[in-house]
């Protein structure tokens, strides 16, 4: 069963994870590549080290953007072809509901590993290519796991969304919208509340936690 | 007012009976019972200055007298009181010196300052009517610790003219951090050997790359042969009209280090940088303060025309080695986070990630078939 | 006899405007059960219902012996489903889907669904969304034969296909319901359809089900009669009086339900003579039926 699934879900969604694939890939290799680091004379101008940090820190933001887009796209691919056909052929399969959402979790995880497994070789090899100042490290490891866990968080989210009903749907596009008002009506009040801030606030230290910090594979 | 303030604090104080002999809690109990009657009436002689300046709010936390038109009250109120803490802990006694001014918080588009007598101090804050919060109060707070910085430094004469900067601005703990931090990263990326020295822990070399070692010679914070070759390269790579008369010394610096040490002593002292920035070096003026406790900053503006490393010592009340050897400390504590995960922070992912896996799972998609 | 599909008090809502009420279905184990009624009548969702793919509000529904919705898994395993339109995925191939559907069920037998792809000359590569009506028909039916069910729910499956491809999805349900005994549930507003296959029949019309009867009592019970004299107040009568319509005259015309020719000792004995009984189609005794029901839903 999950052979299947695995497999029509790798129909769907091959094009985003092949590019995933190759970002994931890509961007630690093109980080250090861009601050100049490979074997040669620059690595001995001063200030290099400074330098590096600030090359790898500007790219350090397409680490959770790219665990966030690809999250996005694989968990809303897995449901794409059950919303058009209205989950008929779904529910119709011999199999408890949850029993078939867990092979379209099981599923779109797998296909996750993918551009994490890239990052990972990205990273390592990114890593061993540079020869690091004094005081600085490569973090390719560690770098893989968080970006394996924003990936995680990013498909849950979208998957448990993607994978309710419109009314869920409904249900939290009329929060955001709620929000968004007594925004409007406090502005117009001049109250002092801001509750979008808040709620960004709260979700950012929340479920996204992981998302915030310095994504940096060469750092202190 | 106040003088109103303290007066009627001063009633409430007499009021208070004394007992001949009172237990620790008994005492406290007496201390929080002043505290709230002071809270009274220093609410009291608040509303009775706006009452006597129109259309103004008088705002008092600890020493500083803040006044703000009545419309951003609240946010201001909130401001100075996350302001204070901040004030408070980095000038110590000196402190005490902002009770003789008032900082005045204003809207220049509403164009309307407030007629106060003199010390005053204007503090500008522009007012977002149209947003949901009008004034940030943490903005606020920033301004009005970087007015009392003005208001503290404006009877200093001379401060200026001191070999380093020692203007210091009180600052959010949360920024504090964030120096500290930088100042960590900047240890580890400089490209001497003083520095890697001093991040493995030889105290000296902190000095000369603090620029608080004895000497006086600019050249001395770069004391190795390698040392002198960065410096050399940096600046022929930022300065390069500094040393282009100087070209074969230039090339031959490269393998020989006394024909560096010649080419730096034929420039000019103010052409050579120093090694950290000024913000690293404010980390440890701002470490010395706070080890010197109270009087710390009085010290320390005491100092003001001598060296760094006499200024830092007489500061903390410390050898200017124990000083440094805690800012190396406090600076190696605050190291940034790296993007290693902690445990927490793993855990805390994967449960979210069970959390909205299992309300997925517990989907049914009964009703809209 | 026992029954492949009951339900009992069976009551189901969509919105305010729908509902099913107090539904009492009695599909016989190894019958063909035609389920008739007009568009709208609430077919599809009765058969949702009998497959848990809705929940009910309230009542009992068994179906090849398990509770419904708590045991729909392991019905449905058992069951072949060809829905009213197309639910497969359309990015999938027909090789693809069928591979896909193979591997939920244990006892699909794959030589027999090489038989019926070549049977109904559909192409293993082509992609669903690239499929004609009649060739998508046909995949559905494959799918649910080849599973070798014990029941197969076919809710309209021949809506909309030409008779050609009409012939060749019926013929291959024919044929597996006479090699292997399977209870076949198919509704259909296409009533000449399912008076030839169907050997039970149940009407539906706004959510309540009409009748339920064998079809050769509801083929031959349902009689449209002409009568001279006939009594102003029909009293007590052993047939169902599904409706009346003055004609000429005297005379009117009667339709009624139940009618066996022993009964016209009735007419006689009210005064009325019986001067013609006509044997009415499945689909005018449908109509009439349904006219019935609507004007006395009680």
């Amino acid at each position: 069963m999950f052979k299947v699934v695995f497999l029509t879900q790798w129909k769907w969604s091959r094009t985003a994870v092949l590019a995933g694939v190759f970002a994931a890939f890509a961007l630690p290799i093109l980080s250090v590549q861009q601050a100049g680091v490979f074997a040669g004379p620059t690595r001995e101008l001063p200030g290099h080290a400074r330098r590096l940090l600030d090359t790898v820190q500007t790219w350090g933001i397409a680490y959770p953007l790219l665990a966030l887009v690809l999250g996005v796209l694989v968990a809303v691919t897995a449901w794409a072809a059950d919303h058009r056909g209205r989950h008929v052929y779904a529910l119709a399969l011999p199999v408890p509901r949850w029993h078939y959402v867990l092979l379209r979790f099981a599923a779109g995880g797998a296909l996750l590993l993918a551009p994490l497994a890239a990052l990972g070789v990205g990273a390592l090899l990114a890593s061993a290519s540079v020869t690091l100042p004094p005081g600085l490290q490569a973090y390719p490891v560690a770098l893989t796991v968080r970006f394996g866990l924003a990936l995680l968080v990013a498909y849950a989210v979208i998957f448990s969304i993607s994978a309710g009903t419109p009314r869920t749907a409904a249900i939290v596009l009329s929060a955001i919208a709620f929000l968004v008002a007594v925004e409007v009506l406090a502005a117009a009040v001049h109250a002092p509340i801001d509750p979008l801030q808040f709620l960004g606030s709260r979700v950012l230290s929340g479920p996204f936690g992981i998302f915030t910090g310095r994504w940096m594979l060469i750092d202190v | 007012m106040v003088r109103g303030a303290w007066y009627v604090a001063l009633l409430g104080t007499l009021s208070v009976p004394r007992a001949p002999a009172q237990t620790v809690a008994e005492l406290r109990q007496r201390v929080q019972a002043l505290e709230a009657r002071h809270r009274t009436a220093a609410a009291a002689a608040n509303r009775a200055d706006s009452l006597t300046t129109g259309a103004t709010d008088t705002i008092r936390v600890g020493m500083l007298t803040v006044v703000a038109a009545q419309p951003i009250e609240k946010p201001v109120r909130r401001g100075v009181e996350l302001a204070w803490p901040a004030v408070d802990s980095l000038y110590g006694d000196a402190a005490g010196e902002l009770k003789r001014w008032t900082l005045v918080v204003w809207d220049p588009n509403q164009g309307r300052v407030p007629r106060l007598d003199p010390p005053k101090l204007l503090i500008t804050v522009n007012v977002n009517w149209t947003a949901p919060v009008a004034i940030d109060p943490v903005d606020v707070s920033r301004r009005v610790m970087s007015g009392s910085a003005q208001a503290l430094h404006a009877d200093l004469e001379g401060w200026r003219t001191t070999p380093f900067h020692r203007w210091l601005e009180p600052a959010p703990a949360a920024d504090e951090q964030r120096l500290i931090s930088e100042a960590y990263v900047e240890l580890v990326t400089l490209p001497t050997h003083a520095a890697q020295e001093c991040f493995s822990g030889v105290l000296e070399r902190c000095r000369t790359v603090l620029g608080a070692a004895p000497s006086n010679d600019p050249r001395s914070r770069w004391p190795t042969p390698d040392d002198r070759r960065a410096l050399v390269q940096r600046i022929a790579l930022e300065f390069p009209y500094v040393i282009r008369t100087r070209e074969p010394l230039l090339h031959s610096c490269l393998n020989a280090d006394q024909d560096c040490a010649t080419l730096l002593g034929s420039i000019a002292p103010e052409w050579l940088p120093e090694l950290v920035t000024q913000q690293t070096r404010n980390t440890l003026i701002r470490h010395a303060v706070r080890l010197g406790g109270r009087r710390g900053y009085q010290r320390l503006l005491q100092s003001a025309d001598l060296p760094l490393g006499v200024a830092v010592a007489d500061a903390a009340g410390l050898p200017v080695d124990s000083v440094v050897a805690s800012w190396r400390r406090a600076v190696l504590a605050a190291r940034p986070d790296v993007v290693t995960t902690s445990r927490f922070e793993g855990w805390l992912a994967v449960l979210w990630g069970v959390v909205f896996t299992t309300f997925a799972l517990a989907s049914t998609r009964w009703h809209r078939v | 006899m026992s029954n492949a599909i009951e339900t009992r008090g069976l009551v189901y809502r969509a919105g305010k405007s729908f509902e099913i009420r107090d539904l009492a279905l009695n599909v016989p184990a190894g019958s063909m059960y035609g389920f008739l009624g007009p568009n709208g009548a609430g077919k599809t969702t009765t058969i949702r219902l009998l497959l848990g793919l809705l929940r009910p509000v309230s009542g009992a529904i068994t179906v090849l012996d398990r509770r419904i919705p708590r045991e729909a898994p392991r019905v449905l395993q058992r069951t072949g489903y060809v829905p009213e339109s197309p639910h497969l995925y359309s990015t999938l191939t027909v090789a693809e889907a069928i591979a896909f559907h193979h591997a939920f069920y244990p006892g699909w037998d794959q030589g027999w669904a090489d038989e019926l792809l070549a049977m109904f000359g559909l192409v293993r590569d082509r992609r669903l969304a690239r499929l004609s009506k009649g060739e998508m028909g046909k995949l559905m039916m494959l799918l649910a034969l080849a599973q070798r069910p014990e029941l197969l729910v076919l809710d309209e499956p021949t809506d909309g296909l030409d008779p050609v491809v009409r012939r060749d999805v019926l013929s291959a349900l024919l044929e597996y319901v006479a090699q292997h005994n399977a209870t076949v549930f198919i509704s259909s507003h296409l009533v000449h359809e399912l008076e030839r296959i169907c050997d039970w029949v149940g009407v539906m019309d706004r959510g309540r089900l009409v009748a339920e009867l064998p079809m050769h009592s509801f083929k031959s019970g349902i009689k449209r009669i002409r009568l001279s004299d006939p009594p102003a107040l029909p009293g007590d009568t052993p047939f169902v009086l599904l409706n009346r319509e003055p004609a000429e005259g005297s005379v009117e015309t009667w339709v009624v339900r139940g009618w066996q020719p022993p009964m016209a000792q009735y007419f006689e004995g009210v005064g009325a003579s019986v001067r013609e009984v006509v044997d009415l189609d499945l689909e005018e005794g449908f109509v009439e039926l349904l006219r019935t029901f609507r004007v006395n839903p009680d």
